[in-house]
């Protein structure tokens, strides 16, 4: 366990505390603790009996404790942008390529959301496709913003999402593909081939009835 | 688009945010499709192909530019959810689409077992300031050989005039385009009392798909435009509104119609008329049917039991019937569900024609044929010497005084109780006496305030329309500081030893809130919670929320400058800058803080936005 921040971390673990309380007094189902650096987890998180979502994302987190798992209601957990090292079987988290790449032995595919956004390196998706075949993995992918809305552009993607976006035929191990918030003129056609794929979404692209960017020869 | 996506093997297609106008053919054969999410796209209709995806069980089709649900509809079976809000629906009638998937269905399946006729009436509403001959236009337009008096008493209330005039209306349903012939349109002109006293009711009667006349007195510069368009505008959903300049005495007024025409996109235009001569009449009816037959609803297909009861009840002489009577009549023309009867009830009540208001437990059992007996009646108790010399006091020895006619005979409990379903009046205990919050003294009783750590909150409206405070005041009855603390434009509430003040400035459009004691927090989202509950039955109401700034400056003077709380909430949250734009004083410049304060500040601000 990395020793706490020496700068002022009660400030951020209070605010984080003060969350969670509130949380838990209206029974929300979504708990945000986002940016807050924290380096673990305040107790009362494991006293959320209504709690279905949990939004980890940016903060310095290494692990997850396994009783996390115990919240009666978790359905998942947003791990994007953290330094986690290991994580349980029993996770059902969303996380990026790297947290992927370093902990995917110990994940089951079908609990594993893989968001893959404007910030995935090119050594992160070289590892994946060069592995992607053995791991056949995971089985629901989201590439694109993580918070777009129907008020903003969509976004020009990096190269490294053009070469996931380009060959997405390989992906034939997904369920779930979501395509959001991208600029893409043309539905790309790999998802054609994917068999097992079930829930297609594809949303905030700025598609178009426009003849001529309908089809692919 | 690609037709291959038709091939996949999907449950869940979600394309929300597009600019898509149709999809391809080939995804009717998505067989085994369970989700379909279509919302913010430009689709003209909902995708014909979708009626053949029989394992469909939600579809999600908001933000587009959808007019019709159709009847096919009816042939999904395993359908539980349909979402299409933010379309502009007339088919079903908006009423009846807005109660939702059952109500469609129930409503396609009457059509389909009843046969259908069309919808050809609506209501004409004249409003104005009182004297500027809204009376005398009415009823004008029902014969134009009426006869005015010198001296028309002024309409107390509303009255309520029919007119018929025959008619040829066009309809499309299902892309056919119908011409229907030989029909009188019936038209019921509700005529308002123009006194400042009946303005607090006007959500109530302002309804939409109406057409709207505002009716000056040419030789009057009374008329304020500005608020009866407004009025208008935000509460009938956009309803046409003519103005009618009368002239008396052949002087004309000047009114600066294209810079109000670029305000008000409903406003029609503005035309002139002598009523003591008839001269420009002709022009003013032809102009006025003419808006009653381009009303959206006007030729919306109905079952044919619908129109029927509907027929029956306008008949039907008698001001209120029993639920039992209105149930009974329902079975007579045809109608065999209860819930259907009910819905039709339902129905009538939002487009105005009765009252019924199914959700309460007194209410439900009676159905007003005539909204005007309940009107009349309420405003007679508003309009009572008696009631506004005591200051808006009143009791049940009174109100038999003012309902003693036999037309009010034995419904005393059912009217007050829909005074106070209009919010016009509370009850002091016990259930004995009563306050009218609109007749109070204007006077503000004085109290003590501690200014000390309280919080304080100011509501900016870009335009306020009136009653918001008595309504305010009704609904919070409960709380009013030892029950007195209260007076025409606004009150103290107490709770658990904390103080709200609550003050409408009218002539400011806003409401300013203060909140003092130890659960201050709590009190304040309860004040919010009533205001945004009364904001919402303002459909277009525009306003901001602003805290008062407290750099050195502002603290020392009565009018501080106001950071708009969802801006200041961002500029935290993104840490940027805050800075007050009377004083230029820095508030809060981050770089110069400490981490703790950044984020205590963030918290102070997260905890507010909370309460509210």
């Amino acid at each position: 366990m990395a020793k706490k921040s020496q700068e002022m971390p009660d400030v951020r673990v209070r605010l984080a505390t003060e969350i969670i309380q509130h949380v838990r007094r209206r029974g929300g189902a979504w708990l945000r603790l986002k940016n807050l650096e924290l380096t673990e987890l305040p107790d009362e998180i494991f006293t959320l009996s209504d709690v279905q979502f949990i939004d980890l994302s940016g903060n310095k987190l290494r692990t997850i404790p396994k009783k996390l798992w115990d919240l009666p209601k978790l359905r998942e957990v947003r791990l994007v942008a953290n330094p986690i090292e290991v994580l349980s079987p029993r996770s059902r988290v969303a996380i990026d390529l790297g947290t992927y790449r370093r902990c995917h032995t110990s994940l089951k595919p079908q609990n594993i959301n893989l968001i893959i956004t404007r910030t995935v390196s090119e050594q992160d998706v070289n590892w994946w496709f060069s592995e992607m075949d053995a791991i056949k993995g995971p089985s629901k992918i989201i590439i694109g913003g993580l918070d777009v809305g129907i008020d903003m552009t969509p976004e020009e993607p990096t190269e490294s999402m053009r070469k996931i976006l380009d060959s997405l035929a390989r992906l034939d191990f997904v369920g779930i593909l979501l395509l959001r918030g991208l600029k893409v003129e043309v539905v790309p056609g790999g998802i054609q081939q994917l068999s097992k794929l079930h829930s297609l979404n594809l949303d905030h692209l700025n598609l178009t009835n426009r003849a001529g960017l309908d089809r692919r020869s | 688009m690609p037709d291959w996506i038709g091939d996949l093997n999907l449950q869940s297609l979600s394309l929300v945010d597009n600019n898509l106008r149709s999809l391809p053919d080939s995804l009717r054969n998505l067989k085994t499709l369970r989700y379909l999410s279509l919302d913010h796209n430009l689709f003209p209709t909902i995708p014909e192909w979708v009626c053949e995806l029989a394992t469909l069980e939600r579809l999600s089709i908001a933000s587009c530019y959808i007019r019709e649900i159709p009847s096919w509809i009816l042939d999904l079976p395993r359908l539980e959810s349909l979402t299409f809000d933010g379309n502009p629906i007339d088919s079903p009638p908006a009423e009846v689409a807005s109660k939702g998937l059952e109500a469609i269905r129930n409503y396609w399946r009457q059509r389909a077992d009843e046969g259908v006729d069309y919808l050809c009436e609506a209501k004409l509403i004249i409003l104005g300031e009182p004297g500027a001959g809204k009376t005398s236009l009415a009823r004008k337009i029902e014969n134009q050989n009426y006869n005015l008096r010198q001296t028309e008493r002024s309409t107390e209330g509303i009255d309520v005039i029919r007119y018929r005039f025959p008619t040829v209306i066009r309809t499309q349903e299902n892309g056919e385009l119908k011409v229907l012939d030989k029909r009188d349109f019936q038209v019921s002109i509700w005529d308002f009392g123009g006194q400042e006293i009946y303005h607090a009711t006007h959500q109530f009667f302002l309804t939409k798909r109406s057409v709207y006349v505002l009716v000056c007195d040419d030789r009057k510069e009374d008329t304020d435009f500005s608020y009866w368009l407004q009025i208008v505008e935000m509460l009938s959903d956009g309803s046409p509104l003519l103005i009618v300049q009368n002239e008396k005495q052949d002087r004309t007024r000047d009114i600066n119609l294209s810079s109000l025409r670029a305000q008000f996109a409903n406003l029609r235009g503005a035309i002139s008329t002598n009523l003591d001569t008839n001269r420009g009449l002709d022009t003013v009816i032809r102009t006025i049917q003419k808006e009653l037959e381009s009303l959206p609803h006007v030729g919306a297909g109905l079952p044919a039991t619908w129109k029927r009861v509907r027929e029956a009840l306008e008949q039907d002489q008698r001001d209120y019937i029993s639920l039992e009577e209105y149930l009974n009549i329902c079975q007579q023309y045809g109608f065999t569900k209860r819930e259907d009867k009910l819905q039709l009830s339902r129905y009538l009540h939002d487009l105005g024609i009765c009252l019924h208001f199914q959700d309460d437990p007194l209410l439900k059992n009676t159905v007003v044929l005539k909204p005007s007996w309940g009107t009349d009646a309420v405003y007679r108790v508003l309009d009572d010497p008696g009631v506004i010399s005591a200051r808006g006091l009143f009791t049940r020895t009174e109100l038999d005084r003012i309902w003693s006619e036999e037309k009010y005979a034995g419904m005393q409990d059912e009217l007050l109780h829909l005074m106070m379903k209009f919010q016009l009046c509370y009850a002091l205990d016990p259930e004995q006496t009563f306050i009218a919050p609109q007749l109070l003294s204007s006077e503000q009783p004085s109290y003590s305030w501690d200014p000390m750590g309280g919080l304080i909150v100011r509501y900016e409206y870009s335009f306020l329309p009136k009653g918001i405070i008595t309504r305010f005041v009704v609904a919070t009855h409960h709380l009013i500081a030892s029950g007195k603390l209260v007076w025409k434009t606004g009150v103290v509430l107490e709770r658990d030893g904390s103080r709200a003040e609550v003050i409408e400035e009218y002539s400011q459009r806003r409401i300013r809130v203060r909140v003092t004691g130890p659960s201050q927090r709590e009190l304040l989202a309860i004040v919010d919670e009533h205001l945004e509950r009364l904001h919402t039955s303002f459909p277009r109401l525009q306003y901001e929320r602003y805290l008062p700034c407290r750099c050195k400056e502002c603290q020392e003077k009565s009018e501080p400058y106001g950071f708009a709380l969802d801006k200041l909430l961002k500029m935290a949250r993104k840490e940027q800058e805050i800075q007050c734009y009377e004083s230029s004083e820095m508030l809060f410049n981050w770089s110069m803080r400490s981490c703790r304060e950044r984020f205590k500040l963030r918290i102070t601000l997260e905890r507010f936005k909370d309460c509210l």
